[in-house]
């Protein structure tokens, strides 16, 4: 069983890693640095990858500078609104950005968005926005990247007691002072994952620079990416250009991990640990004002703009009677031949790789955990290093080591569904360390004393025990699948495609009345799924963390 | 038997002669044949750019209708977008495409010259206006499509003695922030006029046109969304759908350049490897027939092929126009026009 697990890794994450270095340095005569010159070759190629990791930096800073006050407020603080504020987080991370990005095209377009209407309307006189832009950009990917530094910074401060800050108030420092100076940096690591998370993603996402980049003529990492397949495809020069966006992460990384080495942040003393709120006074309201911002940016204005739209004949016609229609969703369920299909194929993609993802990593993490075999360590890494693989890329190194015989798996359901499951590890495998730590290995020795095997043990304890945090990570991994885009793009066939994909072809087209009512249907779907999945796991699944 | 009873069976024998040939009509019997054989292949993939997604949606229902058990997968996308999709499968040694329509004819050349597509010559294939017959001597890929490209313009935004009448007005910068295109390197239609316009201009006509900062979109239809939303307002477009929009009362005016539109003769052909070849050519049979090219005109008053079908409300046909000619070598150069493209607009 383990060892199937493990020789299914090393084929699932191994081989695509290897292919694509062998695709960069192998031309039809043996070695060579062809592929490489080509995809570094021309200044256009280095912009494009200078310029993401400019929107990597600037939307992390962006986004950390409202997530974690955020966090702060919700978590240290006696401001109104707490839960519905974390609802909020959880809103914008059930959007798929490309779903924002398509409401702030309706929103924002320069000349025919509705704030720009209404600001003219008001004599505000010339455009006020334009999101076809490097800032449109920056800002709505950072918009959209707020729940991961709100999650990160949240747990870690919901576990720092107050002892210290106290102690600080008491020496005379202010409850500013005793903040910055002593909370914030006990949660540096959480907030430095937090930003690093968000930059990775950032810089690898697909969608929002292919909807507003393309149109405003400035090309990224990914879209250049994307360039390289266009006719004739260059497949090795994708490769060695993908190598770019790998050797960021991992140097990211090891920053990250440079930095912390020097520091303790030890918060979990076992000692006392008591938690006082601080008292906001009169900025109560006012910071829940401001928190209700970010959720209007980014939830409701977004919301109002698609339900128009997927109701309307021509969303740019506005708000009436007349313009009413169910016509697109019509067009959707019973004309489309696609759509209903990539709903379906969304559901059940993301459920199979999440619950692939979720057992897996369970399975490696308890082994490790027990010692049940040698080499777990490398299994581990196995499980970690598709973390540094951006969506895209992965979808690169799979095709080139998937679709090709002897395993020709382009155009199947399996295609995808590894491929979901591979990006999924590492989050499912965080998550199930987590669990497995908190379980007391003294009730499986008693099963084990009793005559009961491992897979008993797994059965009658493990899964029982850890079943709430397997399904807040479950829930995880598959929201994270439906909103997939960027492993999608290369990967799917005629029969395998994905709302997300859907949506792109429509936005090709310019269909935005029927692509805003399949949003809306890929919202209600995944609204239901969090529903039921707050009905079981409790509401703060997505927030619960080691 | 009575006198009544034979007139009923002579009735009946009249009857059915007189069915008989009509059926025929519809159903050759090589057709038939095709059918029957398609019938255990049971589907057919489509990738295809030459009509859009509703369009292509609807020649799969009418496809349906007539020859039931056969589902057509629909593969819609920008010519280039769907040409990457098919390379990208060449590549990856897989069968998925079976019938290939494109609104850039150098893939057809470039498939053909790698041997990829099969020679099939569809029965009513001569039944298609002159214009449109023989596109490649050979047989492997037939138009089944086509479009004249002119400039669209919103009048209640640009006055009539404003308004463009020629490719090089729209360098004026009176249109500064007002221009919308797509995008050679993914619309087939696009990247045929850039060919078109560098041919007859040069390239310094796209720098001019760089300063009036245009918005650039993907696909051609791209621009009447634009245009639709307010956010542009002249821009180029395929002649039918915005003419429709026109006739249905938009405030819109199309264009016939004087220094000559260009016309665009998109095809379909079968791919050598298809598992499926039956269906395939039975497909392709389809295309050429009254019913798409009758849904073309109803939706998209796209210019018909077959003389059956009339081009209604003042759609014009290539004899009609003024053009500039684009050879299938000029078609060639695209590759490299993109990169300059690029160049020039960025995206």
């Amino acid at each position: 069983m383990l060892v199937a697990l493990a020789a299914a890794l090393i084929v699932l994450v191994g081989l695509p890693l290897f292919k694509l270095l062998g695709l960069s340095v192998r031309g039809p005569a043996g070695f060579t640095l062809e592929p490489i010159f080509y995809a570094f070759g021309e200044i256009r190629h280095l912009e494009a990858l200078g310029r993401s990791i400019f929107i990597g930096v600037a939307v992390a800073v962006i986004s950390t500078c409202v997530g974690v006050p955020m966090a702060w407020l919700v978590s240290r603080t006696n401001m109104p609104g707490g839960n519905f504020v974390t609802l909020i987080v959880v809103a914008i991370f059930v959007m798929p950005p490309y779903l924002g990005a398509v409401a702030w095209m309706l929103l924002a377009g320069p000349n025919a968005g509705w704030i720009n209407r209404v600001w003219v309307f008001l004599g505000g006189g010339e455009r006020l926005l334009n999101i076809y832009s490097m800032e449109g950009m920056i800002f709505l990917i950072a918009l959209y990247s707020i729940p991961f530094n709100f999650i990160f910074a949240k747990s870690a401060l919901d576990v720092v007691p107050t002892e210290l800050e106290d102690a600080a108030s008491i020496l005379g420092a202010s409850r500013f002072v005793a903040t910055v100076k002593i909370t914030l940096p006990m949660i540096w690591p959480a907030i430095l994952g937090g930003a690093i998370i968000v930059l990775l993603e950032s810089i690898t996402l697909f969608g929002t620079p292919a909807l507003l980049g393309i149109p405003a003529g400035i090309t990224v990492a990914t879209t250049q990416l994307w360039q390289f397949f266009e006719f004739p495809p260059r497949l090795d020069a994708a490769a060695a250009y993908s190598l770019s966006l790998i050797g960021v992460t991992i140097l990211l990384l090891w920053l990250q991990r440079r930095f912390l080495r020097r520091k303790g942040f030890t918060a979990l003393t076992g000692k006392g640990g008591e938690r006082r709120r601080v008292d906001l006074g009169r900025w109560r309201w006012p910071s829940f004002g401001l928190c209700f911002a970010v959720g209007m940016l980014a939830v409701f204005l977004p919301l109002v703009v698609l339900l128009q739209a997927a109701f309307a004949k021509a969303w740019s016609r506005g708000f009436q009677l007349s313009n009413l229609t169910l016509q697109n969703f019509d067009y959707l369920l019973f004309k489309n031949s696609s759509a209903l299909g990539s709903i379906w194929n969304t559901v059940w993609f993301s459920g199979v790789a999440a619950t692939a993802a979720v057992l897996g990593a369970l399975i490696v993490a308890y082994a490790q955990a027990r010692r049940l075999m040698p080499g777990t360590a490398f299994l581990q890494f196995l499980c970690m290093v598709p973390i540094a693989i951006p969506g895209i890329v992965l979808a690169v190194a799979f095709y080139a080591t998937f679709a090709p015989p002897p395993f020709s798996l382009y155009g199947t359901a399996a295609m995808l569904i590894l491929a979901f499951t591979i990006r999924s590890l590492p989050v499912a495998f965080i998550n199930a360390a987590a669990t497995v730590k908190s379980l007391n290995p003294e009730m499986e020795d008693a099963v084990r004393i009793l005559g009961g095997s491992r897979a008993v043990v797994m059965r009658r304890i493990v899964v029982p025990l850890a079943k709430g945090g397997l399904i807040g990570s479950w829930l995880l991994v598959f929201i994270a699948a439906t909103r997939e885009l960027s492993t999608a793009i290369f990967l799917t066939g005629p029969k395998t495609k994905v709302m997300s994909i859907v949506m792109l072809d429509l936005s090709e087209e310019g269909n935005f009345e029927v692509l805003s009512a399949l949003g809306v249907l890929l919202l209600a779907s995944a609204a239901i799924v969090v529903w039921i999945g707050q009905r079981v796991a409790g509401r703060d699944f997505m927030l619960r963390r080691p | 038997m009575n006198a009544w009873n034979k007139l009923v069976a002579a009735a009946g024998l009249a009857l059915l002669c007189a069915a008989a040939p009509a059926h025929a009509q519809t159903m050759s019997d090589a057709t038939r044949k095709l059918y029957e054989a398609a019938k255990a292949e049971r589907e057919v993939t489509w990738y295809v750019s030459h009509f859009g997604l509703d369009n292509a949606t609807a020649v799969e229902q009418a496809f349906y209708k007539k020859y039931p058990g056969i589902k057509v997968n629909v593969v819609r996308a920008t010519a280039q977008v769907i040409y990457q999709r098919l390379n990208q499968d060449i590549l990856a040694n897989t069968q998925v495409a079976d019938v290939y329509s494109s609104t850039d004819n150098s893939h057809f050349v470039r498939l053909k010259s790698e041997g990829r597509l099969l020679a099939y010559r569809p029965e009513n294939a001569d039944k298609v206006l002159p214009a449109f017959q023989n596109m490649d001597p050979d047989n492997q890929y037939h138009a089944t499509s086509g479009a004249i490209i002119v400039i669209a313009y919103r009048t209640d935004k640009i006055a009539e003695a404003d308004a463009p009448k020629t490719w090089t007005d729209l360098l004026d910068p009176k249109f500064k922030g007002k221009l919308s295109f797509g995008h050679p390197a993914y619309s087939g239609f696009v990247g045929a006029w850039a060919i078109a316009l560098e041919k007859k201009y040069g390239w310094s006509y796209f720098e001019k046109l760089r300063a009036n900062n245009p918005q650039i979109g993907r696909s051609i239809n791209d621009v009447i969304t634009m245009l639709d939303a307010g956010e542009r307002s002249v821009g180029h477009a395929g002649d039918g759908p915005f003419r429709k929009k026109e006739i249905e009362g938009a405030p819109y005016r199309t264009v016939f350049p004087e220094d000559g539109s260009v016309v665009i003769l998109a095809g379909s052909g079968i791919l050598k490897n298809s598992k499926r070849p039956n269906a395939a050519k039975l497909f392709m049979d389809f295309l050429l027939d009254v019913e798409p090219q009758q849904i073309r005109v109803d939706m998209d008053m796209g210019m018909p092929l077959r003389p059956e079908v009339k081009n209604t409300h003042g759609g014009k046909m290539p004899g009609d126009v003024n053009t500039i000619p684009v050879s299938d070598d000029d078609l060639k150069t695209l590759p490299a026009l993109n990169d300059r493209w690029r160049r020039t607009f960025g995206g």
